[in-house]
């Protein structure tokens, strides 16, 4: 199995499991709905998966360091989307899960800059 | 820098970072009791001329009551002269509902408490608990404060918050006299509220019933909760004529109210003004040292969920 490949099945794996998470939880949660938390499955279905599957059909492996950063960015702005889900649906907020959305994002662009600047390299 | 990014470590590193800061965001939001300090401000001297009446207008009823008023208690009722409370449990339409009529001498018998008897977040307890702590006759769960970060909060003529939660935020304001008004926080400040008087101001709401009308629609619900559940809610009928109504709901035995049943309900017994405390599974009714509904926790397990505040009727 080819490293896009495994990437591909690892973040559908998490979408899968985000999904399933957030259905329990909306299940328990007594009519109380977020669309956070309905959406948690989207961060590594889209910004996970999805860029994967890209990058494999275009034939480009993108440098380890890119990929794990990378992928610390879908893993913090789900992470974000879960904890906002929690707390709509708890009805509080909390001033400290804003920090999600930045330092995801950072990661995300961080990673994306190591990607455009590295010599391009096919699998 | 490369290696470091390309490492099994900077992953490793990172997946504790994360989880360590969402155990810290879940502790600090949930679990990490905070106290604050009441505000100072315009409403201090007000405050402590209410405080010291209240507890005068206590201390005569304490000494009325025990120079000779007798005291009627029952599983249903409570009479002393100053306080009347009748209690009536009904069915309406598959839930159960608790109402309790009380009569008061003096607005000073409305009072509320917190939990640990400390202004602050993530302070908790049973509503039985505070009850009790407080000597309360009838206590009903109030607007879990503690659970959100704005709104208006007077308790007992003390502010202990003045930041707004929008101009759309409806509180309940009960003033010196034991008047209810619902105001919107966009409207006035909680310093104005204090200087004309306010001694409770509860911000969960809705308001339901206001000069007798329902003010509240058939699809209006509580943040983004869209099904029938265990409600509480307080309405004054007229002057230190009030009622007490709890709803039970989550179970297979009563199923909840909407705001709207809980609203026509309270037009019915003839409120001219009438409030929407916090609800779910915070909803509980105490009286006469019980718990007199089944306040559900975590589901449908019968069991009471530790509150910020209560409303209660006590000397």
């Amino acid at each position: 199995m080819s490293i896009s490949a495994a990437d591909l099945k690892r973040y559908l794996l998490a979408a899968l499991g985000c999904a399933v998470l957030s259905a329990v939880y909306e299940g328990f949660s007594h009519g109380v709905y977020s669309v956070w938390m309905i959406g948690l499955f989207l961060f590594p279905l889209l910004l996970g998966a999805l860029p994967a599957l890209l990058l494999r059909r275009a034939r480009r492996v993108p440098a380890r360091g890119v990929r794990r950063v990378w992928a610390a960015g879908v893993s913090t702005l789900a992470m974000g989307s879960l904890m906002t889900g929690v707390f709509e649906i708890y009805g509080s907020p909390s001033p400290l899960a804003v920090w999600y959305w930045p330092v995801g994002g950072a990661l995300l662009a961080l990673a994306a800059a190591g990607f455009f600047l590295e010599k391009k390299q096919e699998f | 820098m490369k290696r470091f990014f390309a490492s099994k470590f900077f992953s490793a590193a990172y997946a504790v970072l994360l989880l360590c800061f969402t155990a810290y965001v879940l502790l600090d939001a949930f679990i990490i009791p905070r106290t604050y300090a009441a505000q100072s401000g315009t409403g201090s001297a007000a405050v402590q001329s209410s405080t010291s009446t209240a507890s005068s207008t206590a201390a005569s009823a304490e000494s009325q009551t025990t120079s000779g008023q007798s005291v009627v208690s029952t599983d249903s009722c409570y009479s002393d002269g100053n306080i009347t409370v009748t209690l009536t449990t009904s069915r309406l339409d598959d839930t159960t509902v608790y109402t309790a009529d009380i009569v008061l001498s003096d607005a000073s018998y409305l009072q509320t408490a917190l939990a640990g008897a400390a202004y602050g977040r993530n302070i908790t307890a049973a509503t039985s608990a505070i009850a009790a702590d407080s000597d309360a006759i009838i206590a009903i769960n109030g607007d879990y404060y503690g659970g959100r970060a704005a709104g208006y909060v007077i308790r007992n003529g003390v502010l202990y918050r003045s930041t707004s939660a929008g101009d759309d935020q409806q509180d309940l304001v009960i003033y010196a006299d034991g008047t209810f008004e619902i105001i919107s926080e966009g409207g006035v400040s909680a310093e104005t509220l204090l200087k004309n008087g306010a001694r409770q101001v509860f911000s969960f709401g809705p308001g339901l019933v206001s000069d007798g009308t329902v003010t509240v629609t058939a699809d209006e619900e509580v943040g983004r909760a869209k099904t029938t559940n265990p409600r509480t809610a307080i309405g004054e009928i007229s002057p230190l004529h009030y009622v007490m109504v709890v709803a039970d709901g989550r179970t297979s035995k009563s199923t909840g109210l909407s705001l709207y049943e809980l609203a026509e309900y309270l037009q019915s017994l003839g409120v001219t003004t009438a409030y929407n405390l916090d609800g779910g599974g915070s909803s509980t009714l105490y009286f006469n040292g019980q718990v007199i509904n089944n306040p559900t926790t975590n589901g449908t397990a019968i069991k009471e969920r530790k509150v910020s505040d209560i409303v209660y009727i006590g000397c």
